[in-house]
């Protein structure tokens, strides 16, 4: 099974500020990148069902081309409730370890 | 005095989290042969949360090491240094533990240094002002999670304000170095990119560029290959609108990659960026190898915008007490959301029934770690064999506190579960001190925009010489 994680060179979280957390994910190849841009993989609508978070919650999924890079943007919750950094229902100050559900996302062997 | 053709930026970390090994100095010595014309560098942020910033503690302590190539390198080669103080913060507190690092190195060195400071703090009289004279301040991101508009009650109830100055308080600074009263800047909370903005823009260059520039090397090496936060980078920026970044040291490079991935890093949008007076639009921004180890990029565009600055408040939740616990029994484990939902709630019924505290007025919350406090994407069929208990208790007081995660505790030790076998005990604690007594846990309520039609009007600088009088 090949999974996002297999395509990526950087895969990495961390807050843009106390209420916004930020993925983003460097692409191994150009020809991978590519793929993954027009695949429809990474959507608001994905990225929402995948963290169980409401789908107002995703701020974005934004391709950067010039860099093979994907960031992908969400408010922080906790069961369904916004919260910030150092609430007493967050347990990730920095939030850099909100990037594992995109890890496992899988991808098809075959990508051309 | 005529303006130069081009400005040599050096920027590094000086925030003592980061520590200082002994490559810093080497590579801001590097830096400054190399020609800088001013050292610039960050030493505060509030990515670790908001407790500290609430207590007035810095995290780690900054030493000498932190400042000491840079200040002496830029007095000594004529050049100013510009810095952001207070490592987990920004306020008065803060900053007075890095000020009396300077007092120490002007002492030992026998050689005073006068720096023009300013306070990142935003007085509540100030902010009621503002609010009573109407001008409207909207939270920054739009999370339910903060108010719509800043509200009186949220300036009355906050234990500190503080706002990220842009460079314009700095640059009015500037015109003190200019003059020849001071060596430097020293500020409390602020923008990072404004930190390294300042001069350049000081000295008549465009904002885009300027912008840019900073938003590049505003965490210093962070734009090198490999990224890290432990050495220096240099910049070069002209007035026709062209960037050059390079390390200070030859044993790192700059790459297109690194340079531009650097732009995407602790941001919501890799295109643009909100600053105080206008928007960064780097999306149409171009890089290029100009050689081994610098790239060259050019245009950013800024979009002006109503200037306003970011104002960052804390409010404290009362007194907190934490408890470890670990189990890995099986039926335990297999039950453990629903034990801990059960052992909460009865406690919380005890709590208030008993008369320890008041309903609404403490807080027990436990995370079960090992059983998805992270978030994992599709469930996992497989139950954890082990999982961690983090009991975190507030409370008005210390004592309620400790009284009430205590009774969490041994309600959790000893309670009964269906299918249970351990009647001498529930749970493992690996801390000797099985009561750990956090302080005043602080949550950030403030997190809005400030307009603001003079930018320097909350930030004044005073000309302090080090080391200040002792008394």
């Amino acid at each position: 099974m090949t999974t996002l994680l297999d395509i990526s060179e950087v895969l990495r979280s961390k807050n843009a500020d106390p209420f916004i957390t930020t993925c983003d994910i460097f692409v191994r190849s150009a020809e991978d990148y590519a793929w993954l841009k027009r695949s429809g993989l990474l959507t608001a609508e994905t990225v929402a069902e995948l963290y169980r978070m409401p789908f107002e919650a995703v701020i974005g999924v934004f391709f950067v081309d010039g860099i093979q890079a994907v960031k992908v943007s969400f408010f922080k919750t906790a069961g369904g409730r916004y919260i910030a950094s150092g609430d007493l229902e967050d347990v990730d100050a920095t939030g850099s370890q909100q990037h594992v559900p995109l890890l496992r996302i899988e991808v098809p062997s075959k990508r051309s | 005095m005529k303006p130069p053709e081009t400005i040599r930026v050096l920027s590094y970390v000086c925030d003592g989290r980061v520590g200082a090994r002994p490559e810093l100095a080497e590579a801001i010595r590097a830096g400054i042969a190399d020609g800088a014309d001013v050292v610039s560098a960050q030493g505060n942020g509030m990515d670790a949360g908001p407790y500290y910033l609430g207590a007035g503690e810095t995290g780690a302590p900054p030493t000498p090491a932190n400042f000491e190539a840079a200040v002496w390198g830029a007095k000594t080669a004529g050049i100013p240094f510009v810095m952001s103080l207070g490592g987990r913060g920004g306020s008065d507190k803060q900053l007075e533990a890095y000020l009396k690092v300077f007092d120490e190195m002007a002492r030992d060195k026998g050689r005073p240094i006068r720096a023009a400071v300013i306070s990142g703090e935003v007085g509540k009289e100030f902010l009621r002002g503002k609010l009573d004279s109407g001008v409207a301040m909207p939270r920054l991101s739009p999370t339910p999670r903060l108010s719509e508009w800043l509200t009186r009650a949220e300036v009355d109830e906050a234990e500190v304000i503080q706002a990220q100055m842009g460079p314009e308080p700095i640059m009015a600074a500037l015109k003190a170095y200019d003059e020849g009263e001071i060596d430097g800047v020293l500020t409390g909370r602020a923008l990072d990119s404004g930190i390294h903005m300042a001069y350049p823009l000081h000295r008549g260059f465009p904002v885009a560029t300027a912008g840019h520039m900073a938003k590049i090397i505003e965490c210093g090496s962070m734009c090198c290959d490999p990224p890290n936060p432990f050495s220096a980078v240099m910049a070069e920026i002209s007035r026709s609108g062209d960037i050059s970044v390079w390390p200070a040291l030859t044993k790192y490079r700059c790459t297109v990659k690194s340079v531009a991935s650097h732009a995407v890093y602790e941001r919501e949008n890799p295109h643009e960026e909100r600053n105080p007076g206008g928007v960064l639009d780097v999306s149409e921004a171009e890089y290029a190898q100009v050689d081994d180890r610098s790239v060259r990029v050019s245009g950013a565009a800024w979009l002006p915008t109503p200037y306003a600055v970011k104002l960052e408040g804390v409010r404290s939740l009362g007194h907190e007490t934490a408890v470890l616990a670990v189990t890995n029994d099986p039926t335990l484990v297999a039950g453990v959301d629903a034990y801990v939902a059960h052992i909460v709630s009865e406690a919380t019924d005890y709590v208030v029934t008993s008369g320890i505290a008041a309903a609404g007025t403490f807080k027990i919350v436990v995370h079960v770690i090992g059983a998805g406090v992270l978030p994992t994407g599709p469930a996992d069929a497989r139950r954890p064999s082990e999982v961690g208990l983090l009991v975190r208790v507030v409370a008005p007081t210390p004592e309620a506190s400790l009284y009430i995660a205590s009774t969490v505790r041994v309600r959790l030790q000893m309670s009964d579960y269906p299918g249970r076998t351990t009647t001498a005990g529930n749970l493992a604690f690996p801390l000797q001190k099985v009561f750990m007594e956090q302080g005043e846990t602080h949550v950030f309520n403030i997190w809005h925009l400030l307009p603001l039609v003079d930018p320097t009007e909350p930030f004044p600088f005073n000309v302090i010489e080090f080391p200040r009088p002792t008394r």
